[in-house]
C-alpha cells in the first residue's frame, strides 16, 4: 500500500471518529429531550443504548467510507488538523454529556 | 429498605460482568502502554502495534459482548430501580448515564489509534506529530477509561450497598 493511501486511510478514519463522537453526544442529548426518539431507538433496536451503539458504528464507517471516495489527497497536515478535531470533540462531547445529565438530574 | 436487598444474579452474567470489568481494565493498561512507549525518543513498535490491536479488542469485548449484554438484560431490571430507590439516586442520573453513552467514544478513538500504529509501523518515528497525535489519542482512552471504571466502582457500590 503507498504512503498517501495509508495517509487517505487514517484521514478517512479520523472522520469517522469525529462524526461518531458528535452523533453520539447529539442523539444522547437529542433522546433525552425529546422522548419519542428514545422511544423509536427502544422500538427498532430492542434499547435505546443499542440503537445509539448500532447507529454511532454506522455514523462511524458511512463518513469514513465518504471521506475516502470523495476527499482529495491526505497530507499530514490535513491528518494533524482533523486529528486535533477529534481530540476537541471527544473533549467538549464529554463535557457536554456530563454537563447536560447534570443539568437534568440535579438543576432541572 | 429496597436498595438493601441483596441483588441474585444467574452464573452467566456475573462471568458477563467480570468479562467486561477485566477486558476494559486490560483495554485501558494496554493504551496505557501505548502512550508511555509512543512518548519514547525510540519507542518499540512491536509494543505499539500489539497493545494498541489487544487494547481495541479489549474494548470491543467490554463494549459487545460482555458489557452491552450485561446491561440491556440485567442493569436496568435489577440495578436501575434499587440505585433509583437509594439515598443517591444521581448516581444512576448522572454517573450511570454519563458512563454508559461516553464510553461509546472508546471504540472508535482505539481503532484510529490502531490504525495509525499498523498502517505506520516503523515509519511514524519520521512522522513525530502523528506519532505525538496517536500518543494524545490513547491518552483519551486512558482518562476516559479509569473515569468510566470508577463510576462502575460507584455505581456497583451503591448497588450492593
Amino acid at each position: 500500500m503507498t504512503d498517501a493511501n495509508k495517509s487517505k486511510i487514517i484521514y478517512s478514519v479520523a472522520f469517522g471518529a469525529i462524526a461518531a463522537v458528535i452523533f453520539i453526544t447529539a442523539v444522547t442529548i437529542g433522546a433525552d429531550l425529546y422522548l419519542p426518539l428514545k422511544g423509536w431507538l427502544k422500538n427498532v433496536f430492542s434499547h435505546h443504548w443499542v440503537g445509539k451503539s448500532v447507529l454511532s458504528a454506522v455514523v462511524f464507517g458511512a463518513t469514513a467510507f465518504l471521506t475516502m471516495i470523495f476527499s482529495g489527497q491526505a497530507s499530514e497536515e490535513k491528518i494533524n488538523k482533523a486529528l486535533k478535531v477529534l481530540i476537541w470533540t471527544v473533549i467538549l462531547g464529554s463535557l457536554a454529556i456530563i454537563g447536560f445529565f447534570i443539568w437534568e438530574a440535579l438543576l432541572k | 429498605m429496597l436498595y438493601r436487598i441483596k441483588i441474585k444474579m444467574s452464573a452467566f452474567l456475573s462471568i458477563f460482568l467480570i468479562v467486561h470489568v477485566i477486558s476494559g481494565v486490560v483495554g485501558i493498561f494496554l493504551f496505557g502502554g501505548v502512550v508511555l512507549n509512543a512518548l519514547k525518543q525510540k519507542p518499540s513498535f512491536k509494543i505499539l502495534k500489539w497493545f494498541s490491536l489487544l487494547g481495541f479488542l479489549a474494548l470491543m469485548v467490554s463494549w459487545t459482548i460482555s458489557g452491552g449484554y450485561y446491561y440491556v438484560t440485567y442493569y436496568g431490571k435489577a440495578i436501575k430501580p434499587i440505585i433509583q430507590a437509594s439515598a443517591t439516586p444521581w448516581v444512576h442520573s448522572v454517573i450511570m448515564e454519563t458512563k454508559e453513552h461516553i464510553f461509546l467514544f472508546l471504540p472508535f478513538l482505539a481503532f484510529l489509534s490502531m490504525l495509525i500504529i499498523w498502517l505506520n509501523k516503523e515509519s511514524l518515528i519520521e512522522k513525530p506529530r502523528l506519532k505525538n497525535m496517536a500518543a494524545i489519542i490513547s491518552f483519551l482512552i486512558v482518562f476516559i477509561g479509569i473515569a468510566v471504571s470508577l463510576a462502575g466502582i460507584l455505581i456497583s457500590g451503591t448497588a450492593s450497598r
